[in-house]
């Protein structure tokens, strides 16, 4: 109760300091706006629509956005009250059109964030002498050679808090860690880059804004976000592509391996999803998030080795080193070097924790969540019907042998991220 | 820049590097004498360029076949469009030989071949630039007034559109020319399988070069910011190659995997899918057969899939029905019937093996209609089907079962000739004999066979 009380509260800040900014500019606003500012804020609003409209996915979960560097020309180009305006008008069309199509993402909560990061990093661009170009006769080489510094740090700065904002509410919109969460993301995403790089074309945007006559201006710095995203796009889908034949093809077969006992049925994809949820809990991201899911995933894939008739085939809890279906498994996955990992945490997926020949440092932290999630969803799920057990008494029977089979540290863990997901209590 | 490593290195590649000097040298009579050469004034911009195209060629991106790829062409685009051709060679040359060569020991045959193709191929691409119109900005004076595309930008895009075209055409050809001598593949094969795809890419760098070319022109004095704010634009059409590498990665080992799990699963097949698909692409690349299929090299790589995946469907046979040693009864017979339909749902969900279904569902189909899963007939059966019909069978004959030992090649090529026409392709079973090199006893009686039909 009181995370979701403390998600609120933090909620309804940012939103009140957005809000905040907003009405006090739009004043200004309304006193500043001259007719021949009209096209260029029609531009960035309809290209700031387009860039946050495409997000672009990213592979471990999450998505960015390219809206930095239009935000930064912006920027550079307009007055503080005009960009924020066109930042109200794109994000907020742009939310509104996703939200009549899918799920709602927080509509004035983003809205709210890039008023932040706009304000703070406008002043700070103010603040070291910078002035909005289009306002200000002046030379592009000038600005550019002796105002170089001012622009590097307006990057930096917008780059910081936006990230920072960023990731705070993806945390607390998956109730996840935030600091792990505020190194992965740009660490271990593929095209975590973006989140910075998406920043310089924006000086570049507004170059050619500054010096192209209309309607080239805004030909040329159209064409310069439209390919920027559309590669970045591009990009993000060919690696989707890659990532997903993965899990899809395993996937597949492990429906296939299940479907020959109906009581298996959408163990694996189970296991795999609690196995997630608890590795986050635990602080894991990027790759070792990856390893563990595809593990849990694959934990008994070595299973299609041994006779349906075999009593380990359906049930495999509790057998401990007579279980002979996590050998097969590694010995399928060992075959591929990529899987070589995920081989290893199968191959060890059954070990008790307080296993003789081994120390609890060798049984890979994979191995020891599946080990736990995996048993927990035999017990909720896969056992006859007379024999299940509700979640709240399952992880007491799991909680009595923590120490001895379970990882005490894991079961902690899961618990609490059970209570997160609603599933207790 | 796009470059070639060859797979088996022999001299007689040589043969380019005759034939290509002259033709610089040929090249180079125009831009010396007939076009304003290079400016002095600004050789230390040329060189900072040639040294930005050097470090663009270490992250080389390796392609489907052999050979490698980067996002130096933009840089070289861009020289060309500020300085001329002249210069846009010079800044190519920079990045004609990299690290990698050094430390790979590439034989000093491969990289003249590589500088020579590409100073040839931006030097034709700077003359069609120049005369097709192409403003070289350099000369027409700097200053914003005179930019790029404010004259008339129909005028303008078309010496770029061309030029863009041009060099992607000439140094992906010329490369293709030498993986297919190389690799003794035809040339459309090659060149539609290891560089159609980066064609979208290739107009994505032309048009980063442009911009990159009107940046210099609008504030020269940027310094340091011009990398900080390309670098980010030739990044993401990097990523874009790279993408499409790592999901042909992706593929092949997931593919390979799944191939031995089923394996894992019956051991008397231990090995076999993997000879199938061997078997099915020897019977695709043998000449006679290609010239009359005429299959493409991402449909030779399909049916390769194919051949490894084709019994994927038997992960949900109980294994004692696949390992039984006595003849199976009618209802466990139905069960195994069921592996192709099995196989196909299993890969239908996966986007990037979508041309592997077929072959995987149609593996069991007789040209008399007589076969599963579907009853097709004859033509009607994916040719990818057919040719797995014939290899798969081929390795399961010459393989041990556990009702049968195993027969000799001989022995189960004269059976296939036995089975040509009704069960399986003719055709294919001849171009299987043929690469094998083994004389069928039965081909007559099966030519007699279809005679009669």
């Amino acid at each position: 109760m009181q995370t979701t009380a403390k998600t609120t509260f933090s909620r309804l800040i940012l939103i009140l300091i957005g809000v905040g900014i907003f009405v006090y500019y739009f004043t200004v606003f309304l006193g500043e706006f001259t007719s021949e500012l009209f096209s260029p804020l029609t531009f960035f609003s309809i290209s700031l629509f387009f860039t946050e409209y495409f997000r672009i996915p990213l592979l471990l979960g999450g998505t960015v956005s390219v809206s930095g560097g239009i935000l930064i020309a912006a920027l550079f180009l307009l007055p503080l009250s005009h960009v924020l305006i066109l930042t109200s008008l794109g994000v907020l069309t742009a939310t509104l059109v996703k939200e009549a199509k899918e799920e709602t993402p927080d509509v004035f909560l983003s809205l709210a964030q890039k008023i932040i990061v706009v304000t703070a990093s406008a002043g700070l661009y103010y603040t070291l002498g910078g002035k909005p170009l289009l306002m200000h006769s002046g030379e592009i080489n000038h600005w550019l050679s002796s105002g170089w510094p001012v622009i590097l740090m307006t990057l930096v700065v917008y780059f910081l808090i936006d990230y920072t904002l960023d990731q705070y509410l993806v945390s607390l919109k998956y109730k996840t860690p935030f600091k792990p969460a505020l190194i992965g993301a740009i660490r271990f995403q593929s095209l975590g880059w973006v989140y910075f790089g998406s920043l310089p074309p924006g000086i570049l945007g507004a170059i050619i804004f500054k010096s192209e006559k209309p309607p080239f201006d805004m030909i040329w710095s159209g064409l310069l976000f439209l390919l920027f995203l559309g590669l970045l796009q591009y990009a993000s889908f060919l690696n989707f592509r890659s990532s997903e034949s993965y899990p899809k093809m395993l996937q597949a077969v492990m429906t296939a391996i299940e479907a020959q006992d109906p009581l298996l049925r959408g163990h694996a994809e189970r296991v795999s999803q609690l196995a997630a949820v608890t590795a986050r809990e635990m602080g894991l991201y990027g790759e070792k998030l990856n390893l563990v899911t595809y593990a849990a995933l694959l934990h008994d894939i070595g299973k299609i080795y041994l006779d349906e008739d075999s009593p380990e085939y359906l049930i495999a809890g509790g057998t401990g080193e007579t279980s002979l279906h996590p050998v097969h498994g590694a010995q399928i996955l060992g075959m591929d070097p990529y899987l070589k990992q995920v081989a290893n945490v199968v191959r060890q997926h059954h070990e008790p924790y307080s296993g003789i020949k081994r120390t609890k440092d060798h049984i890979p932290l994979g191995a020891r969540i599946i080990n736990v999630v995996a048993d927990f969803d035999e017990i909720t799920q896969v056992l006859p019907f007379e024999e299940r057990q509700k979640p709240k008494k399952a992880i007491t029977t799991i909680k009595e042998n923590q120490g001895q089979t379970y990882d005490p540290k894991v079961v902690r863990a899961f618990e609490k991220a059970l209570r997160k997901q609603n599933v207790l209590f | 820049m796009t470059k070639w490593s060859p797979k088996y290195k022999a001299k007689k590649y040589q043969i380019y590097n005759i034939l290509l000097y002259p033709a610089i040298i040929v090249l180079l009579v125009p831009m010396l004498f007939l076009i304003k050469p290079l400016p002095l004034e600004a050789l230390h911009i040329i060189l900072v360029l040639g040294i930005f195209s050097f470090v663009s060629e270490l992250f080389i991106v390796s392609l489907p076949m052999s050979g490698f790829t980067s996002v130096g062409f933009s840089i070289s685009f861009a020289t060309l469009i500020i300085f001329g051709p002249l210069a846009a060679m010079i800044v190519e040359l920079f990045g004609s030989v990299t690290l990698r060569d050094i430390k790979e020991k590439t034989p000093w045959y491969v990289v003249t071949f590589n500088t020579a193709q590409l100073a040839f191929s931006i030097g034709v691409t700077g003359l069609i630039y120049k005369y097709t119109g192409g403003v070289i900005l350099y000369e027409s004076g700097s200053g914003a007034a005179q930019s790029l595309i404010a004259t008339n930008y129909i005028k303008t895009f078309i010496p770029i559109f061309l030029s863009i075209v041009t060099y992607f055409l000439i140094s992906t050809s010329i490369i293709a020319s030498a993986i297919a001598f190389d690799e003794e593949r035809p040339f459309l094969n090659v060149w539609l399988f290891n560089f159609k795809w980066t064609i979208p890419n290739y107009f994505a760098l032309g048009i980063i070069g442009v911009l990159l070319a009107q940046f210099y022109h609008l504030s020269a004095q940027a310094g340091v910011l011009v990398i900080l704010i390309f670098l980010p634009m030739l990044l993401a059409a990097r990523a874009v190659f790279l993408g499409h590498m790592k999901l042909r990665e992706f593929k092949d080992s997931s593919v390979k995997v799944f191939a031995k799990a089923v394996e894992v699963k019956d051991e008397y097949t231990g090995g076999h899918s993997e000879r199938v698909a061997e078997y099915a692409a020897k019977i695709a690349r043998d000449k006679d057969f290609a010239k009359e299929f005429k299959m493409r090299e991402h449909q030779i790589e399909a049916l390769r899939y194919a051949g490894y995946l084709h019994d994927i469907g038997k992960i949900g046979i109980p294994k004692r029905i696949l390992t039984k040693p006595t003849r199976l009864n009618a209802d466990e017979y139905e069960k195994i019937k069921e592996h192709p339909e099995v196989g196909a749902l299993i890969l239908k969900h996966i986007a990037v093996l979508k041309d592997v279904v077929p072959g995987v569902l149609y593996h069991h189909e007789k040209v008399d209609g007589k076969g599963y899963t579907r009853g097709l007939l004859g033509a009607s059966i994916p040719l990818i089907a057919r040719i797995l019909a014939v290899a798969d069978s081929f390795d399961a004959m010459t393989s041990k079962r556990p009702y049968r030992p195993s027969f000799s090649r001989q022995e189960a090529i004269n059976k296939l000739f036995k089975g040509a026409g009704s069960d399986y392709d003719q055709r294919v079973v001849e171009t299987l004999a043929r690469v094998l090199e083994i004389n069928h006893s039965g081909a007559e009686e099966a030519q007699k066979k279809a005679a009669t039909k």
